[in-house]
């Protein structure tokens, strides 16, 4: 089991006027190969508990261990943990630094300590992980790229290091429909070397069409932890929490209030798709 | 109706940049309009909306608001006044220690008086659903509550024109619904609103979407028109609302139904079928 939370409990600037609970409490395992989802209204505290896992914050009390590693350990061996679990933040073209995008994904592997033609190897495959053309980027200063753009590279410095677990938060987040969707597709095609994938996000089409179970954050405790086949038929609690329904769940819904009953509630859109027409067929050999 | 932002065949080259990031742009925005400006990553948008209050000028050409030439250092100040621009980024756009000292800044230096800054600060938070946080640190927020701060400061000052650069792309659902509520309502209060978003379905309300590519306007209409050209829109990296990808699905299957793009339609068009 890749990551094991047993009641984790986060309080910023403790012991002073300014504490502040951000994780309460919080027990859940993430299996192997899974594709975790995380949502909850901003503040709720999700990307402070992505932060504990490769160790960038201490839990104040429980304990978390990452591929057998135990975090809650006054000492632990940060380098595997930063190998094993690559983190990907917020807008990461922000932390994009060096001069070119050869060096930029170059400084994890560097930090390794691997031989040069490892690093090499590394650097190189990575950038084509992600879809960029190795000759043609390479040299290049990575603020000479367009948004999308960097934003890969971002990741492949993150993969470069070859991490067993990927997490990432929100990281189609201000990348235009196409962008978007490349993102997508690079994160399914690192499953064969990342299985275990870990993604924060707001986007309800976007999270429930592709992740196996979504945990649910909200003023730092942790509500529920579903398929999101399950999740989403809860659409008091779901709106109540700042959040909203995907699409497809949206209108599943509305159809059977006007009285088209789907057999089953579809996350994703060519399962609606399928399931509407199986009922229109349905329908018109009625006649 | 009068005109409330004017391009008069724009371009506008970076510094030590060779290449136009705008290429003779002409538009006009007449006032009251609510206009969504959508393009992938790089196609100027952001160029734009910075050139529509003076933050750039022209290399070519005039941008004019409300009359007044963005070039004219005589009026940038009135320009500014009228122009209230959201950013994406909320980080850059904070500067006190107090939620309420960062709303009271651009109104002081407006010169408003006293008890109506109180009264704006007071509405501003209450548009944004910040109330609770009149007294927060704005830097201990998370993304989306900063973003929603930026947002009442700027309306604090009152402006014509608001200008929002994908300014809902870090917000929760919760957060971009009232978001958007807040710009529709200002906005049938008589607000022009400039919405630039990747976010198709915030598109579908607006009285006209404008579409970049490659720094220039390719399409230009009401979003029915510019919907309907969805291979178009394909081309420039662009994808349909997602009722409007489902309906496609489901043509493609061999469903009489017409390409629709929101929910309420689309459930008409099965209802009448099955």
């Amino acid at each position: 089991m890749p990551i094991n939370v047993e009641n984790l409990t986060f309080t910023y600037m403790p012991k002073t006027p300014y504490a502040k609970t951000a994780l309460d409490n919080i027990s859940f395992s993430i299996e192997d190969g899974e594709l975790f989802g995380i949502i909850g209204s901003t503040g709720s505290g999700k990307s402070t508990l992505i932060q504990h896992f490769n160790g960038l914050l201490r839990a104040t009390s429980g304990k978390i261990t990452v591929n057998g590693i135990d975090l809650s350990k006054k000492k632990f061996d940060y380098k595997t943990l930063r190998s094993e679990v690559g983190l990907v933040f917020q807008y990461p073209e922000y932390q994009l630094f060096d001069e070119t995008v050869k060096s930029d994904v170059a400084f994890g592997p560097k930090n390794l300590k691997l031989p040069q033609e490892e690093i090499d190897a590394r650097v190189r495959e990575a950038i084509e992980l992600v879809g960029l053309n190795y000759d043609e980027v390479a040299e290049k200063a990575p603020f000479d790229l367009s948004g999308g753009q960097k934003r890969r590279v971002a990741i492949a410095g993150v993969i470069a290091m070859r991490p067993k677990i990927l997490v990432l938060d929100e990281p189609s987040a201000g990348l235009d429909p196409k962008g978007k969707k490349e993102i997508l597709d690079l994160i399914q095609r690192l499953r064969d070397t990342s299985p275990t994938v870990i993604i924060i996000s707001h986007d309800m089409d976007e999270i429930a069409g592709i992740a196996d179970r979504i945990a649910v954050l909200d003023k730092g405790k942790l509500l529920h932890v579903l398929p999101p086949e399950k999740l989403f038929e809860m659409e008091d609690e779901i709106t109540r929490l700042g959040l909203d329904l995907p699409e497809t769940v949206k209108i599943y819904k509305a159809l059977k209030e006007r009285g088209i009953t789907l057999p089953r509630m579809p996350v994703r859109k060519t399962e609606l798709a399928k399931l509407i027409l199986d009922k229109y067929k349905e329908s018109k050999g009625a006649f | 109706m009068n005109t409330a932002i004017k391009f008069q065949n724009v371009s506008f080259i970076y510094e030590n940049s060779k290449t136009k990031a705008l290429k003779s742009i002409d538009f006009e925005i007449e006032s009251g309009q609510f206009v969504a400006i959508v393009g992938s990553n790089g196609s100027g948008k952001s160029t734009l909306a910075k050139l529509t209050d003076g933050l750039f000028v022209p290399t070519e050409g005039d941008v004019k608001v409300f009359d007044m030439d963005t070039k004219d250092d005589k009026t940038i100040f009135d320009i500014r006044k009228n122009v209230g621009m959201v950013f994406q980024n909320p980080d850059n756009q904070m500067i006190a220690t107090i939620v309420e000292d960062d709303i009271a800044f651009g109104p002081e230096n407006l010169g408003v008086p006293r008890e109506e800054i109180k009264e704006r600060i007071d509405w501003a938070l209450e548009s944004v659903g910040m109330s609770d946080f009149k007294r927060a640190t704005p830097f201990k927020l998370s993304g989306g509550q900063k973003q929603r701060i930026a947002i009442a400061g700027v309306l604090a000052l009152k402006p014509k024109i608001m200008v929002l650069d994908e300014a809902t792309a870090m917000l929760d659902p919760g957060g971009r619904r009232e978001v958007m509520n807040v710009v529709a309502d200002l906005n049938k209060e008589g607000m022009t609103v400039i919405h630039i978003t990747h976010y198709m379905e915030e598109t579908l309300n607006a009285d006209r979407i404008i579409v970049m590519d490659g720094g220039r306007i390719v399409m230009d209409g009401a979003p029915k028109e510019i919907f309907a050209r969805y291979k178009e829109l394909d081309a420039y990296g662009l994808a349909l609302p997602t009722v409007a990808s489902i309906a496609d699905i489901l043509i493609e299957k061999g469903m009489n139904i017409e390409r629709v793009m929101t929910r309420d339609a689309l459930v008409e068009e099965l209802c009448r079928l099955m």
